[in-house]
């Protein structure tokens, strides 16, 4: 029976990998049209470079920078994973990744930098997660007890994510020769650790191995443990939970607060890592917010796969960089970028074909094997 | 006789799900104008064998040819144009669109780029007077009674000049008057040259309108009999494979003291502000079934969820065993009333989990299931399924692991039913049990609401089946329009009685 079981499993991981695969390939093979479109003559070389992440050019070197791009949509994934299993469309990723930036920022220009070596990054951190679950709380309360749509909730929590800040970053942390947030202070920086050595990258930190951490521990919890039991019930079937005795407010409000606190614990680790980086006054979302949904599609929903999306759809940031070099506007290259994601968003669909097809065969198989299943 | 031409021909037809063949090899003959029966325990193939000639599915292996011109029905539009139409168990109708709307929805009559009412009416009303199926077109579905309904979806087929009419399980929701009506309606049909295939395991009502009957088991084609000279005893046994009883064998009721009881509860709908549950008050003692009767939509749902505390009530007082549970949380109740709930995949299961999740998803938070630190301990998940997968039988194609959804519906309502039972609650709400359920498994579950009542358990039981009620119950309460008519004892009172309570027209002085 176990054997069986085993079995049984590994069809469901391999339709979803497969289904995921389908939809790289095929998002790929839509950027080289455009590529070839854009420019015919260099659209080759420029592809070879989108998909070997610019390695051949960068060298090892971006694997560190891999890792940076890879951090904060790794965060944002696993925070959509868990909000999507639970039902709640938590499309707030660009509002609560950003209040965690600005809070590990604040954090540490104001409080954590006089603090014992340690807890200099340590308390920005768990102040970021705190500030990206916060700004969760509201749509959360919305949904669960007042029942407005999360979707317009969340959405509707970025726009005033993104002006207020505004305000907070020019009086507090406004650095007006640079027109962007000031430098946080060294020792408040993520520990570099033996990731430059590994990376051979002079800024490579541990972010990523936080965030990798942080996705393991959403598995663990969305798989094996009771809360995940019900939260996964409360996404499937909410009528039916109910019936359970499963409240299912009190798990809108916990599915919606852990999927904020990981965005904003994203946020933190972006904006505390050791390469630097500034938040500019620019009316604009974070993308790492959405770009984070993607994920979680390439994924399958399943905070270890977001581990892989991740670090994919950071790979062609990296290449895509470098496609530059080849006089590609930029904005080709978000272009080639988006198109990946927008296949990749058709990944679910695909693994129910795949199903569908594996199930045919299955019968067929049957068929020859005659009455044994009777 | 008068009409041997064949107008529906299967040839070995092979239907595979995976892990189960639902037709295995079936060859049949349907004569033109004949009300043809179709008989089996749930999973027997009944549906699948419809569904493939509505082109829902493709079988593997076979050939059905239609008016003796072999066919490839791919999909339900195929069917409706070769002159078939199917009246589903649930139906499928736009709640807020009128009947009229309804029966043209899909092959409207054109005038230029704008609909033409004024025919489509005209030809509605005209089937509806030629069959005698009475009903208003201009009604909304939300406001009629099912039995209305259902008409409206006759008519929506007799509306696309369909020549075979498929009805699966028509009887389900019916009422006896309702049912009477409907066979009266059948009979028309085929009088007038229509060709029915009537899925059911209602053995009295196939004896009484077809004319012959398709007996399957397991996906096998058993017998084709013809129905006038054969008893339902012989339909039964063929069915299930062996002798079935009817009666519920119990021994008379043992009542003890009060286990549940309910006063003067009143719920009012949010919307219509009508009282759906005016002022009801009974209770239930240890050792006894206590039903609940009634048409559907009388109000007795409604009582059920807020018995169980999935809707709020407005006012009343809930007690079980002394202790006052009109506030407590469902999860509260639910630790001393198991509640077999009447929407199953709306309540019972969570249809994307296994079947393991969902035979613990009353249990799971209990410590046998999950470690102090709250994770899950699958082992026990698994030995708990296999355990009642094997005590109260319930067939899926990869056992434990099966999804709920992929599972036959007869089936799926045995877990429900295993899960429940198996709380070893003081008080058992049963709500159609055994809905949409064969033979066989009826008198399974019935067995176990008996034996739950013997070993002294406060049983509830709220069935629209009035078979069911007045064997299986030790006294009915029958409700209508939100009110108890009567109290009364199943053994002192006729069917046809019970009716009259039932439509509100008699009253018993001093209810409750």
């Amino acid at each position: 029976m176990s054997v069986k079981t085993k079995k049984k499993f590994e069809i469901a991981n391999y339709t979803g990998l497969l289904s995921s695969l389908i939809a790289i390939v095929g998002g790929l093979i839509i950027a080289f049209i455009v590529l070839m479109a854009t420019n015919p003559s260099k659209g080759l070389s420029a592809f070879v470079t989108l998909i070997t992440g610019g390695f051949q050019l960068g060298g090892m070197k971006n694997l560190g920078t891999l890792f940076y791009f890879a951090t904060p949509i790794l965060c944002t994934g696993v925070a959509m994973c868990l909000a999507f299993q639970a039902g709640i469309f938590n499309i707030g990723g660009p509002g609560q990744y950003s209040v965690g930036a600005l809070a590990a920022i604040l954090t540490s220009l104001y409080f954590s930098k006089n603090l014992p070596a340690p807890l200099t990054w340590i308390v920005p951190l768990i102040v970021a997660t705190f500030a990206g679950a916060a700004w969760a709380f509201i749509p959360g309360v919305l949904k669960a007890y007042f029942n407005v749509n999360v979707v317009i909730g969340t959405i509707m929590f970025n726009y005033i994510e993104m002006y207020y800040m505004m305000h907070w970053i020019n009086d507090y942390c406004y650095d007006a020769m640079k027109g962007q947030t000031r430098a946080i202070p060294a020792q408040c920086r993520l520990p570099q650790a033996f990731m430059p050595a590994i990376t051979q990258n002079k800024t490579a930190d541990i972010g990523i191995l936080i965030a990798i951490l942080f996705a393991v521990l959403a598995w663990v919890l969305i798989e094996k443990t009771k809360l995940g039991y019900e939260l996964k019930a409360c996404g499937k079937n909410a009528e039916a939970s109910r019936y359970a005795g499963i409240r299912s407010k009190r798990n809108i409000m916990i599915s919606i607060l852990l999927s904020g606190a990981l965005c904003g614990l994203g946020g933190g680790l972006t904006h505390l890592s050791a390469s630097g980086t500034y938040i500019t006054m620019k009316e604009q979302l974070a993308a790492e917010g959405f770009n984070g949904i993607a994920v979680c599609c390439l994924a399958n929903n399943n905070p270890l796969g977001a581990i892989l999306g991740a670090l994919f759809l950071a790979f062609l940031t990296v290449g895509g960089n470098y496609m530059q070099i080849f006089g590609f506007q930029r904005e080709i290259v978000s272009v080639i970028t988006s198109v990946i994601i927008y296949f990749a968003a058709f990944s679910l669909f695909l693994k129910q074909i795949l199903e569908r097809l594996l199930m045919k065969q299955k019968t067929q198989i049957n068929k020859v094997t005659g009455e044994e299943l009777k | 006789m008068e009409n041997t031409e064949n107008i529906i021909e299967f040839r070995h037809i092979t239907k595979r799900f995976p892990g189960i063949i639902a037709c295995n090899d079936i060859s049949l003959d349907i004569r033109k104008g004949e009300i043809h029966a179709l008989l089996g325990e749930n999973g027997a193939g009944k549906s699948t064998l419809m569904s493939v000639l509505f082109g829902m599915y493709t079988p593997e292996e076979g050939t059905i040819a239609i008016r003796g011109k072999e066919v490839k029905i791919t999909n339900p539009r195929v069917a409706t144009e070769l002159g078939i139409g199917m009246v589903h168990q649930h139906f499928k109708l736009v709640q807020n669109y009128t009947v009229l709307q309804n029966i043209i929805l899909g092959s409207e009559t054109l005038k230029g780029p704008f609909l033409d009412m004024d025919s489509c009416r005209k030809k509605v009303v005209e089937l509806s007077e030629k069959y005698g199926l009475a009903i208003d077109p201009d009604a909304l579905i939300e406001n009629i009674t099912v039995g209305q309904q259902q008409r409206c979806e006759i008519l929506k087929m007799l509306y696309r000049e369909a020549e075979i009419l498929i009805f699966d399980e028509p009887t389900a929701v019916l009422t006896p008057q309702e049912i009477d009506e409907l066979m009266e309606i059948m009979k028309g049909l085929a009088k007038e040259g229509h060709t029915i295939l009537f899925i059911s395991h209602k053995l009295e009502e196939i004896k009484r309108v077809s004319d012959r009957v398709t007996v399957l088991r397991r996906g096998k084609l058993i017998k084709t009999l013809d129905a006038a000279s054969t008893t339902t005893t012989q339909m039964g046994e063929l069915m299930v494979g062996r002798e079935v009883s009817f009666h519920v064998d119990k021994k008379p009721a043992d009542p003890k003291e009060e286990v549940l009881k309910v006063e003067h509860l009143t719920m009012i709908n949010d919307e219509t502000k009508k009282k759906v549950v005016n002022d009801v008050s009974f209770s239930v003692r240890k050792g006894e079934i206590l039903a609940i009767a009634g048409i559907d939509g009388n109000g007795q749902s409604e009582l059920i969820y807020g018995l169980t505390g999935i809707m709020p009530i407005n006012e009343g007082k809930i007690t079980i065993n002394g202790v006052d549970y009109t506030k407590k949380s469902i999860r509260e109740r639910n630790l001393i009333m198991s509640h077999i709930p009447e929407d199953r995949h709306k309540y019972g299961l969570i249809l994307d989990y296994p079947l393991s999740y969902n035979l613990a998803l009353k249990n799971y938070f209990k410590p046998d299931f999950v470690s102090k630190t709250g994770f899950l301990k699958f082992n026990k998940f698994d030995t708990y399924a296999d355990e009642l997968i094997d005590r109260f039988d319930i067939r899926s194609g990869q056992g434990k692991d099966t999804m709920a959804r992929s599972m036959s519906g007869g089936n799926q309502q045995k877990a429900i039913v295993a899960r429940e039972i198996d709380q070893n609650s003081d008080v058992l709400v049963a709500v159609q049990p055994t809905r949409g359920l064969d033979v066989g498994a009826i008198e399974f579950i019935h067995k176990q609401l008996v034996e739950q009542r013997d070993k002294g358990k406060a049983v509830l039981l709220m069935s629209f089946e009035l078979d069911e009620v007045m064997d299986v119950a030790d006294r009915v309460i029958v409700m209508f329009e939100g009110e108890i008519m009567g109290n009364l004892d199943p053994k002192k009172v006729s069917v046809e009685e019970m009716g009259l309570y039932m439509a509100g027209v008699k009253r018993e002085e001093k209810a409750q």
